[in-house]
This record gives structure tokens, C-alpha cells and sequence, in this order.
């Protein structure tokens, strides 16, 4: 076998092998049981389980509770933060603002309160809708 | 039930505008049903998207019929010139190997693409839309155009900025919008089956390409060493922009040098489509346009000599066609208010590139960082490297220059930008570099390929 060839096949072996650990190690480390647990999760499940139970519940309840096209405020989520993106995408066409917004929607972050807004529902302690005074209506 | 028979009908249907687009564009008995069938969906999608911008424009409402009713100005063309092109094409290069039997190298080859397609399909459709811009940036975007049923500029332009990066140009959102169309409602997971089929594009196509250099076996191993590479399989699954454009990307090099090697003008035509395609995709297209002008004129030069008047003359006018598109890109976004955060008119002076010239150092150690992580990129850049270095004779001469040069420019390009950020360094590079080089990574494969080729290197 000459050189080049020689060369070549070591190449591939040497790839085949950093292919095959870098495939499997995920699966071992946490990835097969996400994909044994999506596997027979519904829809809804499923986005439940990416975003985490409780922020995507808290998600659905803002969006019963307040109909569509509001404007809100997100408070308990940072903005840059993947969780406030994906609430975000649920809650349209809900639209969020900082100007004056309609609603508040608050996500674990228990007694807070804002001047010229009450309470509107509240799913728990930590996760709850205040509204504008101004704004008693659905 | 009723939604798997409305998505064939999508699939169906966005073929059947890609293999009209072929029959337009693709002329020349170079190309065969193979490569037609490898470019057409995502010429199809990115005809769809197209027209689904055109429409928004003349405000004619996405819906099922009007997507399907208004795409006779490339179906029609497309039949007759089918027709009257019929029994053109040359022989198959899937089939034109002197041996129908596989080697044990060739089965496992295979078997390895084949995994990573059926892995790529399996991760994409397991999770809904999750990732950051994918959710971010597309998916809300392609819901946002489905439930008003057009694109809303003055929401893209709202200053309260629900859509963040506004100025992203729109196939990407626009196809997963044609999907929902199709399917009468929002199905965030289904939709993520565009990138594995993107992929199987990509993986088929640079096989196709490669196989016109070296022989079946060798074709083979380069595209498997493609479809293998971790970065290029994750980004087949997870919504983000990168493979479509990679795609896009990969086709208007491929076309340009087959052009470069001799084929007729209609690759010069297809290597614009696919450069306009790519700008509809994502901003890099912009650079992609500059990269195909600077080849360009640099063979037009070189090979000034050989060039017959009429070669001189499709060449030119795609150098033209090229700075067109580049000058619309940059402008059009601009005067509907949209500005890009990292390329722009405070941004883009030339004495930027020489006073951040100090952040090169970090830049070129993110690269080396890059190069040198198998687990993102197995050991396709340090083959690049060894190549480079074993055949610097070759990598600038021959036809050869002209791949080199597109990947060289590809990474001056991504560097530049990296200069003038004004984005934290550290942080630009840091959740980017390792995507953009998903971009010329079929480039980099296929110039392996020509570089054992041209030192007689087999398996």
C-alpha cells in the first residue's frame, strides 16, 4: 500500500472513530432518555417539555385569560433570555410592549406590583396577570 | 390523515416549481435528472418564497389558491421548454460508473450518509421549534405572515421590536409560512422537516459535484466526511438559516466553477439564481455576491487570453448582474428603515478595518479553537490545513485557484465583519464563528476532493 493511500485510509479510520464518540457520548450522557420521553409525549407535550412545564402553563393561562391582540409586559424573564423568546412566540398575536402595556404577565417572581395595575388572575403565588386600572374588560 | 395528504401536496407542489425552474435555467446536457431532481426543492422553496414576497407586495392575500394559481409565470415556461428539451439530458452520473458493485467501503459509506439522514429527520421532527433564533427570529416571523396572511412591514418596522433582527431577509420564515398555508394551520412541528430535506438536498448535490472530479468510491468518502461533520448535522435539525444558506451558498460556487471548467452560459445563470437565492436567505448573501464578483473578475483576467468574445461577454454580464443584486441588497432593506446591528453605514468605514485591526489576535484564536474542536467539525479543517500545506503547489494554479480563492475570500469576508462589530468581540464570535463556517464547509469538502484528485490520491 503506498503512502498517499497509506495517509488516507489512517485519515479516515482516525475520522470514523472521533465520529462514532462524538455521536454516542450526547445519546450516553441525557439524550436518549429526552428522546425516549418525547417520543410519546403529544404536541402540546412536547412544547411543555422544551420550555418547561411551568413557564409554558403560565403561557397557555395568559393566553386564555386575556383573548388576543394585547399588548403586554413580560416581568420575572430576562429579555435576552431563550424562555422570554419562546413566551414570546406563544403569546402572539399578543403583542409585547413596554409602552403602556395592557397587561403585565409576572413569572416567578412572587409579590410584585406595579403602580396603576391590580391584580387581574393569578394561576399561584409566583405566576399571576396584573392589569392597567383603566382596563377591567376582557 | 388530511394533514399528511396537504403536506405531499406542499412537497409536490414546491418540486414541481423547482423542477420548472430547472427546465428554465438548467439548459445545458451537462446536468442531468439527477442534479435537476438534487436542486429542486430548494430552488422550488426559494421560487415560493419569492413569489409569496411578490404577492405580500401587491397585497394578494397567502393563501392555498393564490399560491398555486399564481405560479404560472414559471410553471408554463417551465413545461414548454420541458418539452422542447426533451431527451437532452446527457447519462446519469449516478449511474455511469464502470461497476454497478459496491466495495465494502462504498456499502459502509452509504450506510454512515444514510444514518445521518434518517438521524437528521429524527431530530428535527422530535422537538417542536426550540431553539433561540429559530423560535426568535423565524418561526414568529412565519407566524406572524400566516395569521395576517401577508407580510406586515410596519410590525417588522415597529420600534417596540417584537420581531428582533427585523432586516433578516425572509425565505427561511417565508417557507415555513407556504407550509402552514398548505396545511390551514400553524404546525410548529412538521415544519422542521425543511432542513432535514435541505440537507438530503446539500448531501445529494455535493455528491453529484464531486463525482464529476473523482470516481464513485472517493465521491463516496468526501461526502460522507460532509454529512458526518457534527455542526453540519445539527444545523440540519434545529430551524436555524445556516443550512438552506450553506445550501444556496454551495450551489452558486458549484455552478460559477463548472461554468469556469467549460460548461455552457446556463451555469452562469444558475450560479446567479442560486446567489440571489442565498441573499434571500440570510445577509451573508450580500458577501456571497461580492465573493463570486471578486472570482470572477479575477479569472476574467487570468484567462483573458483563452476566452473566447462570447465567454468574456456572459462573464461580464454576470459581474454586473452580481453588483446589481449586491447594490439592491444593501439598498432595499435600507430605504424601508431596516438596519442591520453589524453592517452598516456607521459600521462599514474603511478605517474601521485598520483601527480594530488589534482584535485579529482574538479573532484567529477563536479560529484555532474552531479548527482544532473535533467535537463540532471531526477533523475536516485540520484535512484543510494538511492539504494546504502537502499541495501548496496546487491550491493557486489550475483550476484549483478559483475554489481556493472562493473559501479564502469566504474567510476574509467573516473576518472583516468580526473587525468592524460593534457587538462585544468575545460574544460575536463566540455564538457565530462556528455558524458561518457551516457555510463554506461543501466548498471545503469539494476543494479536498479536487486537491486528492489532482495528486492522484485514492482510496
Amino acid at each position: 500500500m503506498n503512502r498517499r493511500r497509506l495517509f488516507i485510509r489512517g485519515s479516515l479510520a482516525l475520522w470514523v472513530i472521533v465520529w462514532v464518540f462524538f455521536l454516542v457520548r450526547p445519546v450516553a450522557k441525557g439524550l436518549l432518555n429526552e428522546y425516549k420521553d418525547l417520543l410519546f409525549l403529544s404536541s402540546e407535550g412536547k412544547r411543555s417539555y422544551m420550555t418547561g412545564a411551568s413557564l409554558y402553563e403560565f403561557v397557555q393561562f395568559c393566553n386564555r385569560s386575556v383573548g388576543v391582540q394585547k399588548r403586554y409586559e413580560i416581568v420575572g424573564l430576562d429579555r435576552s433570555s431563550l424562555d422570554y423568546r419562546r413566551a414570546v412566540y406563544y403569546l402572539y398575536p399578543n403583542v409585547v410592549s413596554d409602552r403602556d402595556p395592557e397587561f403585565i404577565f409576572v413569572f416567578g417572581t412572587p409579590g410584585f406590583k406595579k403602580e396603576g395595575y391590580a391584580m387581574f388572575r393569578s394561576m399561584d403565588n409566583g405566576r399571576y396577570i396584573l392589569t392597567r386600572q383603566t382596563h377591567r374588560g376582557v | 390523515m388530511r394533514e399528511v395528504s396537504l403536506f405531499c401536496s406542499w412537497i409536490l407542489f414546491i418540486t414541481g416549481i423547482g423542477l420548472s425552474v430547472t427546465a428554465i435555467l438548467m439548459r445545458s446536457k451537462e446536468y442531468s435528472l439527477s442534479d435537476r431532481l438534487s436542486v429542486s426543492f430548494g430552488f422550488g422553496l426559494g421560487a415560493v418564497s419569492l413569489q409569496m414576497g411578490i404577492l405580500s407586495f401587491f397585497g394578494v392575500p397567502f393563501t392555498r389558491s393564490n399560491l398555486i394559481m399564481w405560479s404560472w409565470p414559471v410553471v408554463v415556461p417551465g413545461v414548454i421548454m420541458c418539452r422542447a428539451g426533451k431527451g437532452s439530458c446527457r447519462k446519469d452520473p449516478l449511474e455511469s460508473s464502470g461497476t454497478t458493485r459496491f466495495s465494502f467501503f462504498e456499502k459502509f459509506f452509504i450506510a454512515g450518509i444514510g444514518f445521518e439522514i434518517f438521524y437528521a429527520f429524527f431530530r428535527a421532527l422530535i422537538r417542536p421549534m426550540e431553539s433561540y433564533d429559530s423560535v426568535a427570529i423565524y418561526a414568529l416571523k412565519a407566524k406572524i405572515f400566516f395569521l395576517s396572511r401577508s407580510i406586515p412591514t410596519g410590525l417588522l418596522r415597529d420600534p417596540l421590536a417584537i420581531v428582533p433582527h427585523a432586516d433578516y431577509p425572509l425565505l427561511v420564515p417565508l417557507s415555513e409560512t407556504s407550509l402552514y398555508v398548505f396545511l390551514g394551520s400553524l404546525n410548529d412541528h412538521l415544519v422542521k422537516i425543511i432542513f432535514p430535506l435541505f440537507f438530503v438536498s446539500l448531501v445529494v448535490f455535493v455528491y453529484l459535484m464531486v463525482r464529476r472530479v473523482v470516481p464513485r468510491k472517493e465521491s463516496l468518502l468526501f461526502t460522507f466526511l460532509l454529512a458526518s461533520i457534527p455542526q453540519v448535522s445539527a444545523y440540519a435539525t434545529n430551524g436555524y438559516a445556516d443550512l438552506p444558506f450553506a445550501f444556496y451558498y454551495s450551489l452558486a460556487l458549484f455552478f460559477l466553477w463548472r461554468w469556469m471548467d467549460g460548461t455552457r452560459a446556463d451555469s452562469l445563470a444558475l450560479s446567479f439564481f442560486s446567489l440571489l437565492l442565498a441573499a434571500w436567505t440570510k445577509n451573508e448573501g450580500q458577501m456571497l455576491a461580492l465573493i463570486a464578483l471578486f472570482v470572477s473578475l479575477w479569472y476574467l483576467v487570468r484567462e483573458r487570453k483563452a476566452l473566447r468574445g462570447r465567454e468574456t461577454v456572459s462573464c461580464a454580464m454576470y459581474c454586473v448582474a452580481a453588483l446589481l443584486l449586491l447594490l439592491f441588497a444593501f439598498v432595499f432593506p435600507r430605504s424601508l428603515g431596516l438596519v442591520n446591528d453589524t453592517v452598516n453605514a456607521a459600521t462599514l468605514r474603511p478605517v474601521a478595518f485598520v483601527t480594530q485591526l488589534t482584535r485579529l489576535p482574538d479573532i484567529l484564536y477563536e479560529y484555532q479553537i474552531q479548527f482544532f474542536g473535533p467535537k463540532k467539525w471531526n477533523i475536516i479543517w485540520i484535512l484543510c490545513i494538511t492539504g494546504i500545506i502537502a499541495g501548496r503547489a496546487r491550491v493557486f494554479s489550475g483550476p484549483l485557484q478559483y475554489v481556493s480563492l472562493s473559501i479564502l475570500f469566504a474567510l476574509a469576508g467573516y473576518t472583516a465583519v468580526y473587525l468592524i462589530t460593534p457587538q462585544g468581540l468575545s460574544w460575536h464570535l463566540s455564538t457565530s464563528a462556528s455558524r458561518l463556517f457551516i457555510h463554506f464547509v461543501p466548498a471545503a469538502v469539494y476543494w479536498l476532493a479536487c486537491l486528492c484528485h489532482d495528486a492522484g490520491m485514492d482510496l
